[in-house]
């Protein structure tokens, strides 16, 4: 939809980058452009202002590579939980949904992206030389505070990318990788299947095929 | 009213379109490549619509309202998921071969081009990539797609005297689409990669891969000699397409020479095929 010639050059230029958030149409950036010249001027400065403070404050974690306003993040420098067990995701999104599951204690590793050959992302686009130097070396840096965990030899590295083709590769590269320069940590996966409350009369073949090949003794 | 096709189709391509939205591109067997939205596909509510994932390199049977015009998106109405590749998610080695596959697949077909019978190789080549015919099935199918393009190298013999080939070292233009033996002289003909004959003669004797998959696993052959093969038939890909291959990289790993898609990930072990330098060793 082309803007209304009769905005002015500051409102179009609003509506034009409201459009370009994920999920906001032209209509909807329109409206939510005319919601904040309704509002008040410390409501509208507010936004500018949250905006501003993400992008001057949040960056990634020199450990795992999570997002933070601290570095170590809250998980690194949590001396509580276990360093010796790390989990690898792809994204922050997804360290976000496992830890809303208040299971897992150990510590993470971000990878940033997946291995996708055919979208020119290699190994040396994600944060696989960093997880291998943190495995390998220990994870603390020379110089850093008394505050930070204590360096854990890890045990296990728990490999949570998501069950795609290209989640799948970087899964192989990363077991492949791990057996080369550290053989003696274990190295699992994820648990792939059927879901609780699902019916087998309904699941479709990828699913049932992974449900039994993935059996467990009981 | 819209008009409902109904093919088995191979996933090439996934592209997120927005939150739950996905543009696919699916390699048909009787409409070529299409490029297809699937609306809604990553919603709970539309698993009824899409049995399975549809994901790269698997396949299915796709239901779908072809697009008006080449630039356009078709829309996909539902997906019945086949195979969703279970020995592959397995096998680095036989996952990196079908990216590159699915690669040359994308660079060689065209949009509502039909090949059935390269549609049929691919299916073949697939279900043998994550066992120990991997090398020579990749080879075969790269071979194929090129035949099935219509841009097959020369590898019968001398492009300027029509001799055949030696054991000795020959030389290969992708330019000029072939080889030309020791005593022949290649004008015009771009980069020149020299190779020994018997590897040129050795992909001209190689099957294709449904013809592989029927006979029992053969022992495998020199991985050295068939990176050299596949550098030839990729400089072709490369040539004819004018695009360069992304995923020549991961020819280390396919080929079985040491762990391959390292962590600069952009060597490979065959590049020197592809810059004139190598002599092969035989095949």
């Amino acid at each position: 939809m082309a803007a209304n010639p009769h905005y002015t050059d500051s409102l179009r230029k609003l509506m034009e980058l409201f459009g370009k958030l994920p999920g906001v149409g032209s209509r909807s950036a329109e409206r939510i452009a005319f919601h904040l010249l309704k509002s008040s001027r410390e409501e509208a400065l507010a936004l500018a202002d949250a905006i501003r403070a993400v992008k001057d404050h949040v960056k990634h974690c020199s450990i795992c590579f999570n997002l933070t306003e601290h570095d170590p993040c809250s998980i690194c420098a949590d001396a509580e939980r276990d360093h010796s067990v790390i989990c690898v995701v792809e994204q922050p999104k997804d360290l976000l949904q496992l830890e809303s599951t208040n299971i897992f204690r150990g510590v993470y590793h971000v990878l940033l992206g997946r291995i996708a050959p055919l979208e020119n992302v290699t190994p040396a686009d994600l944060t696989i030389p960093q997880l291998l130097e943190r495995i390998v070396r220990g994870v603390r840096k020379e110089g850093e505070g008394a505050s930070t965990p204590p360096v854990a030899a890890v045990r296990e590295i728990i490999l949570a990318t998501n069950p795609t083709m290209e989640g799948d590769g970087t899964s192989l590269f990363l077991q492949q990788e791990l057996a080369y320069v550290a053989p003696q940590i274990a190295v699992t996966r994820l648990a792939r299947g059927l879901p609780a409350g699902a019916q087998i009369e309904y699941s479709n073949k990828a699913i049932l095929a992974d449900a039994l090949n993935g059996r467990t003794k009981v | 009213m819209a008009t409902y096709l109904n093919d088995d189709a191979i996933c090439l391509r996934v592209h997120d379109f927005s939150e739950t939205s996905q543009v696919v591109g699916l390699f048909t067997r009787a409409h070529g490549m299409v490029s297809l939205i699937a609306k809604g596909v990553k919603r709970e509510s539309k698993k009824g619509v899409v049995s399975g994932p549809l994901d790269l390199l698997t396949s299915g049977e796709v239901v779908f309202v072809p697009s008006r015009g080449a630039a356009e998106l078709g829309t996909l109405a539902a997906w019945e998921l086949a195979d969703h590749r279970a020995g592959l998610r397995k096998n680095l080695a036989g996952l990196n071969a079908a990216m590159l596959c699915a690669e040359v697949t994308g660079m060689l077909v065209q949009a509502q081009d039909p090949h059935a019978e390269l549609y049929g190789e691919l299916e073949a080549t697939l279900g043998l990539l994550a066992g120990p015919q991997r090398a020579r099935a990749t080879l075969a199918y790269v071979k194929a797609a090129l035949v099935g393009a219509g841009y097959a190298p020369q590898l019968g013999g001398c492009l300027t005297c029509g001799r055949g080939l030696s054991d000795g070292p020959v030389r290969f233009s992708a330019r000029a689409g072939g080889f030309v033996c020791g005593t022949c002289v290649l004008e015009g003909g771009g980069t020149v990669i020299q190779v020994a004959g018997r590897i040129v003669a050795a992909l001209a004797r190689l099957e294709l891969p449904s013809v592989l998959a029927a006979r029992p696993p053969e022992k495998a052959g020199d991985a050295a000699a068939q990176a050299l093969a596949m550098g030839l038939l990729l400089a072709q890909v490369e040539a004819v397409t004018d695009r360069g291959v992304k995923t020549r990289y991961l020819l280390g790993s396919i080929f079985g020479q040491g762990r391959g898609q390292g962590m600069k990930g952009q060597g490979g072990e065959v590049t020197e095929a592809s810059t004139g330098k190598a002599e092969g060793k035989g095949g």
